[in-house]
């Protein structure tokens, strides 16, 4: 899409969503990295990575967004994936209220997992579904308030705000780092396990956009 | 060939048996299609086995050499198809559609051509071979290779294509050589040889329903044509029963969580599985879908174990199409989770054991690869928790995955069930009548009867019962283990002296000896046998045990589902000796 196979990469940044069963992380993932939507798509089993790589602010930036299973079975397994991201997308459904009040949850255990610096975004989806919406934008947001993250509204189906959500995901996770690592930048930082501020990633040459799903 | 029109004499209702008379107009075929011959006769389908219709067919018609036999039905989707009928199980299937068109049912028989094997791709329908390929295909198109395959049989001077990328050491099982490995009466002999045969080349599309029966272990040993027909339909009865205990559940409004939990979850999976394979297509009220519904739904109600787990329904679909019967479909999917279930519980130790063995291989066989997946911190391997768990099935295109599953199952050991396949760990079957138990009832009813012998000594029977439960809540036991364990029950009731079977008690040494009688129920209903448990108590009436086969190992195979209300009674009268 938007990397060849040779160019110059200022951040890759991992971003992890989680949520409910069935709220459209795979389907939010699919929109973003592959521009297509599949109304009955595949249930996750375990985890799902897909990559793209976008320009923010003139930065080089390859999202490398791991797409979780919301069974509380695959939990353990998908906790694993917090712990190296610089992002977590908390997702839930606007037309279930279900899913919105397993959100708490769902933070508790981030923040629990995640480093410190690790961005939350709280997003809810199929804002399409009017008609059959159980949660309105106001209550979403004063939830997002109350913990201290921001909140946006997408719709996967129709493309709406999916683009702008990981754009300013992306840009909260920039700041992040420059905030953390501002002593350090701009050249030590080819030791830094959890953030690679890399020269051309050899690798990437075979991780473009199209076809990364390696689960 | 042959053509032959059944025309039932009475409407043939869903017993045959019912039916006295079965009218047969039998057509005889030439090589061109052209009617060569045509008789009248009648049979009686109580009588009339496969053979016997047979050796009919080769008087009235003279024939010279083996023959063919199929007959004309019409499938769920309104057309006419053609089955072959190869033993007493498919004539009994034939009579029971011979109502099915214009009240009559049409046979196509046809002389066995020399190159045997080819007259079977006759009865492939074009509906049995599922569509293309709807996602990544790892193989290019299996059917297009087969299909190719087959027309360079068929037309040996043309050449196989050069691109041919993968090539089966054989061909696809067709119909033909599956019956090489029956015997006359349909039991599957040669069963070794049935599953070498599919490693080395799958089956054919057309015949994956019959033999993915036999390769998931859904049928106990040895059973012939007509008795495994009985025990599908006694299965297909008792799943209707499992079924109707949690929709009437749902009707009445008596929802447990449980139920609630799995409902929500199953239906939001149903929904999203293979939707892009032609059978579950279409609007989310397509009955394919339901029944994939219902299926999970009475699994996981009844497997409070296993419960419901995300890659169920992938298992489940791929079942629900090739069997394209609910009942089937669900006894094939509690025969193979008897094996995966563990990849799905909630503790995650089978997994995990998996993922060990699979680093423990991968850094055995390329040790290179392996430093370097550690190197890029992959060396956990939970990439491959769906290939694991899912036995790759979704890593190939939706016909792919049925060849490769065929093949890799047909690897695994032969495991028939003993008693069948257990439809339930939460109902049990008394008396072969399959009413329906709840497995707490029955440990109810034994401690509100005050069996215990003074101060909560406990009983054989409560001590029997709380075996049987721990087991269950672990029968982590190798299915394996089934036959040596047949064997013990063997061992054990020819050491027994006959007096002893009854339940009595013999005083040695302050010891008491009991006699557990345990009615092992076999399906079908005939097969019923009984087995003799015998166990010591002391004075005290603890329990001491005598046999091997009480130690809590050897009872884990006593699945409760095949224990009949017999042992109760027996053990009851045990009892109340005892306390007297």
């Amino acid at each position: 899409m938007e990397s060849s196979s040779n160019e110059h990469i200022d951040y890759v940044f991992k971003v992890v969503l989680i949520g409910d069963c069935g709220v459209g992380k795979s389907s939010l993932l699919l929109r973003y990295s592959d521009d297509f939507f599949q109304e009955s798509y595949l249930c996750t089993i375990g985890v799902d990575l897909r990559i793209r790589t976008i320009s923010v602010d003139d930065k080089r930036v390859k999202l490398q967004m791991w797409d979780t299973a919301g069974q509380e079975r695959f939990k353990t397994l998908c906790g694993h994936y917090y712990r190296g991201a610089e992002a977590i997308i908390i997702v839930f459904d606007v037309t279930s209220e279900n899913s919105f009040s397993n959100v708490l949850r769902w933070y508790e255990e981030a923040r629990q997992l995640s480093r410190q610096d690790t961005v939350l975004v709280l997003l809810g989806n199929k804002s399409d579904m009017a008609d059959s919406r159980a949660v309105s934008t106001e209550r979403a947001q004063s939830l997002a308030a109350s913990l201290n993250i921001a909140y946006f509204e997408s719709s996967a189906k129709l493309c709406d705000n999916v683009k702008e959500t990981f754009t300013a995901t992306t840009r909260k996770m920039m700041e992040a780092y420059q905030k953390h690592h501002r002593a350090h930048l701009p050249d030590d930082l080819t030791n830094s396990k959890s953030l690679h501020m890399s020269q051309p990633i050899k690798s990437s040459t075979s991780l473009n956009c199209f076809d990364c799903s390696i689960m | 060939m042959l053509f032959a029109d059944l025309t039932t004499s009475q409407t043939v209702m869903y017993t045959f048996s019912r039916v006295e008379a079965i009218a047969v107009k039998a057509q005889l075929l030439d090589e061109g299609g052209g009617i060569q011959d045509s008789k009248k006769f009648s049979l009686d389908p109580d009588i009339t086995s496969f053979e016997m219709l047979q050796s009919l067919l080769t008087k009235a018609f003279n024939m010279k050499g083996k023959f063919m036999i199929s007959y004309v039905t019409i499938d769920d989707e309104e057309h006419l198809v053609q089955l072959s009928v190869h033993n007493d199980w498919d004539l009994d299937a034939a009579i029971l559609n011979s109502n099915s068109v214009e009240s009559c049912l049409k046979l196509i028989i046809q002389q066995k051509s020399p190159d045997e094997g080819l007259g079977d791709w006759d009865v492939v329908q074009r509906g049995d071979i599922p569509e293309g390929s709807d996602r990544r295909s790892i193989s290019d198109n299996l059917v297009h290779a087969i299909t190719d395959r087959l027309s360079s049989i068929l037309k040996p001077g043309k050449k196989s294509k050069p691109e041919e990328l993968y090539k089966p050491s054989k061909s696809p099982m067709t119909d033909a050589e599956f019956r090489n490995y029956m015997d006359c009466d349909g039991k599957l002999v040669n069963e070794r040889a049935f599953r070498e045969s599919i490693y080395q080349g799958g089956i054919d599309p057309g015949l994956r329903k019959v033999t993915w029966r036999h390769l998931v272990n859904v049928f106990p040993a040895d059973l012939n044509g007509k008795e495994r027909f009985a025990y599908l339909q006694s299965k297909a009865k008792e799943y209707a029963m499992l079924k109707d205990v949690w929709k009437t559940n749902l009707k009445q409004g008596t929802v447990s969580e449980e139920l609630k939990f799995v409902t929500s979850m199953v239906r939001k999976d149903v929904i999203r599985t293979d939707r892009t394979n032609s059978f579950f297509k279409g609007r989310e009220d397509n009955k394919n879908i339901e029944s994939l519904f219902d299926i999970l739904c009475t699994y996981s109600m009844n497997h409070p174990e296993v419960s419901y787990c995300q890659g169920m329904s992938d298992m489940a679909a791929v079942l629900l199409v090739v069997q394209n019967d609910e009942a089937n479909a669900y006894l094939c999917f509690c025969a193979i989770m008897k094996r995966l279930k563990y990849n799905f519980m909630f503790d995650g130790k089978a997994m995990t054991c998996k993922f060990d063995h699979l680093k423990l291989l991968l850094s055995y066989y390329d040790p290179e690869f392996w430093t370097y997946m550690i190197e890029n911190e992959v060396n956990d391997l939970f990439f491959t928790y769906r290939w694991l768990l899912l036995e790759m099935k979704r890593e190939f295109a939706f016909n792919d995955a049925l060849y490769m599953l065929e093949v890799m199952w047909s690897t695994l050991p032969i495991d028939h069930p003993l008693n069948g396949v257990s439809l339930s760990d939460v109902y049990c079957t008394c008396n072969n009548s399959l009413n329906l138990i709840p497995k707490q009832l029955i440990s109810a009813v034994a401690s509100s009867n005050g069996f215990a012998t003074g101060s909560g000594t406990p009983t054989p029977y409560t001590k029997l019962l709380s075996l049987v439960r721990k087991s269950s809540a672990h029968s982590n036991t190798p299915s394996g283990n089934q036959e040596s364990i047949k064997q013990m029950f063997y061992d054990s009731q020819q050491s027994l002296p006959c007096e002893m079977h009854n339940g009595n008690l013999h005083d040695q040494e302050n010891n008491i000896n009991h006699s557990l009688e345990i009615s092992v129920s076999q399906e079908p209903q005939e097969l019923s046998s009984k087995f003799y448990i015998d166990v010591v108590t002391d004075k005290n009436g603890v329990l001491q045990y005598k046999d091997e086969l009480l130690n809590s190992g050897s009872l884990e195979i006593i699945d409760i589902y095949n224990i009949s209300t017999d042992v109760g009674e027996s053990i009851i009268s045990t009892s109340s000796m005892d306390s007297g």
